[in-house]
């Protein structure tokens, strides 16, 4: 890459000027074939390489979670607090716009076109101010997922006999489905445990008496055919028949993944590019039209 | 007259004097999660208690009441009739889990789980016809319970009462506050530096606009005021070469 610059370079052209202009401005006028402007451009050069390949993987690992693998988007869209989903969304494009503008960034700092250069600082602060606001907004509402927000969904909408208009009904489906597969595909029961069933009230509660669903059917031990092994064992609370631990665990561990993967690996981005930038500016100030 | 009635009275009470085990019922052990519920309880089933006392056909029943009524309490003779479970809880007690005490097999060894749950029948709640209904509890309490062992409706042992068995309370879900406690350090951490970053790139970013700018007009002015550089003539070697090569 260098070699080929050296080739076409104009060598050594300095500007003479009359004794009266301060001379610290002579000094630092960047000669284009100085060893140290070469030195500089090549980190600026390599910076933004890494800034690019950030980008592509800050992409990938936003795709991976939107596309949502486990299915847990349900539980939040009926929280309507599904915006670390949002800020994965704006980690996309960003991750795209950043791999776009290192490109740029390489071609202009090679070729030390101020315009080039001045296009690539813009634009860059503003990926930036997107990126801050992504990561902001995943570390913030990660913050929101407590136990008791997911408790208080389950009472609430799990088997919902009765919504109060469109909307509820599509939350309480959604929340349905995906409680009885968490409930039987991971072998948990309800949040904290089954006792969640008994010391709360429950829309569930309203349909299913007490005595024949101490907890749901979903909570039990189920065989091959998906019939509980032992019904009565299941009721009574004997161990092995009803699956005793919490479902808490399986929602928050893919959750923390979701945000803290977000947050933090765009955090470290911009730590980077926040280095990258200022070397940046820098440079484009020292080259002369 | 008054003397051979009480005679009569004292006779008919000797008959029918229940005999009083030392015994109580017990909840089943905690390792049963569902052992207390919000309209269910299990006991341990009353094996061995009965067995020097009745005969193998004698039934053996739960008598359930409201521990506040249990002074209320006796003991049903014939004629009167069995305190109905769809008389419950205006009648303060009922009577159920009727079986005949040969289902009670007194095995030492048994490794069964052997609990009887009270409340576990939805079916007959309001079916009349079935007055020893094992129908779920409709208050949470507190109840007491005896065994009582009948001969043909007779009664015949009875053990001591359990007292005060409280089931559980559910409580209303909007009593759950989903609101996080405090925010998590990581955020704070990200939300601050993160801000401070841009803070100082944007100021970065001005100033060196400010600088180039002031660095290109500034530098333009100064050249037009300056005074034209000196060039100095060199004559090249070869001008005077040629006067010299002349004969």
């Amino acid at each position: 890459m260098f070699s080929s610059y050296k080739d076409n370079c104009v060598c050594g052209f300095l500007l003479e000027s009359t004794a009266q202009q301060g001379g610290l401005h002579e000094v630092l006028k960047m000669a284009k074939g100085d060893n140290g402007v070469r030195c500089f451009q090549g980190l600026l050069v390599l910076g933004n390489v890494i800034i690019g390949l950030c980008g592509i993987a800050l992409t990938a690992e936003c795709i991976f979670f939107v596309s949502d693998q486990q299915t847990l988007y349900p539980l939040l869209e009926a929280t309507n607090n599904d915006d670390i989903y949002g800020a994965a969304w704006i980690g996309i494009f960003v991750g795209f716009a950043l791999f776009n503008l290192a490109v740029l960034g390489i071609v202009g700092v090679i070729k030390s076109n101020r315009a080039m250069l001045l296009a690539y600082i813009i634009l860059m602060l503003i990926t930036y101010a997107f990126e801050t606001a992504s990561c902001i907004t995943a570390a913030t509402h990660r913050d929101f997922f407590t136990r008791n927000l997911f408790l208080k969904q389950m009472l609430e909408k799990y088997q919902n006999p009765e919504p109060l208009n469109n909307d509820d009904k599509w939350m309480s489906e959604g929340v349905t489905r995906t409680w009885d597969r968490l409930m039987l595909q991971h072998e948990c029961c309800g949040v904290n445990g089954p006792s969640d069933w008994q010391n709360y009230m429950s829309k569930f509660r309203n349909i299913n008496s007490d005595s024949e669903f101490p907890w749901p059917r979903q909570c039990c031990v189920m065989n091959v055919q998906g019939i509980p092994v032992n019904l009565d064992g299941c009721k009574l609370g004997v161990s092995g028949y009803y699956n005793d631990k919490g479902c808490y665990e399986l929602i928050a561990g893919p959750m923390d993944r979701h945000a803290w993967g977000v947050a933090w690996f765009g955090f470290a981005i911009l730590c980077w590019t926040f280095w990258v930038l200022l070397c940046t500016m820098f440079y484009w100030s020292r080259i002369e039209y | 007259m008054t003397a051979f009635r009480v005679l009569l009275l004292l006779l008919l009470t000797d008959i029918y004097t229940t005999q009083k085990i030392t015994e109580k019922p017990s909840l089943a052990g905690p390792e049963l999660r569902g052992r207390i519920t919000t309209s269910t309880f299990a006991l341990n089933q009353p094996r061995c208690i009965f067995d020097t006392y009745t005969n193998t056909t004698d039934e053996i029943w739960l008598v359930v009441v409201l521990t506040s009524e249990k002074s209320k309490f006796v003991n049903p003779v014939p004629p009167k009739s069995l305190p109905a479970y769809q008389d419950f809880p205006l009648n303060s007690s009922y009577m159920t889990l009727n079986t005949a005490r040969l289902n009670y097999p007194c095995l030492p060894d048994s490794t069964d789980i052997t609990v009887l749950r009270v409340g576990s029948e939805t079916s007959c709640m309001t079916d009349r016809s079935r007055p020893n209904c094992n129908g779920p509890l409709p208050v949470p309490g507190p109840y007491s319970v005896k065994f009582l062992a009948m001969d043909n409706s007779q009664p015949k042992a009875e053990t001591e009462w359990l007292d005060d068995i409280m089931l559980k309370t559910a409580q209303q879900s909007n009593t759950i506050d989903p609101q996080p406690r405090r925010r998590s350090a990581s955020m704070i951490v990200i939300t601050t530096i993160l801000s401070i970053l841009l803070a100082i790139l944007l100021v970065c970013f001005i100033a060196t606009l400010i600088y180039v700018c002031t660095d290109i007009c500034g530098s333009s002015e100064i050249s037009s005021k300056e005074a034209p550089v000196a060039v100095t003539r060199y004559n090249t070697h070869h001008v005077y070469s040629q006067p010299e090569n002349r004969p």
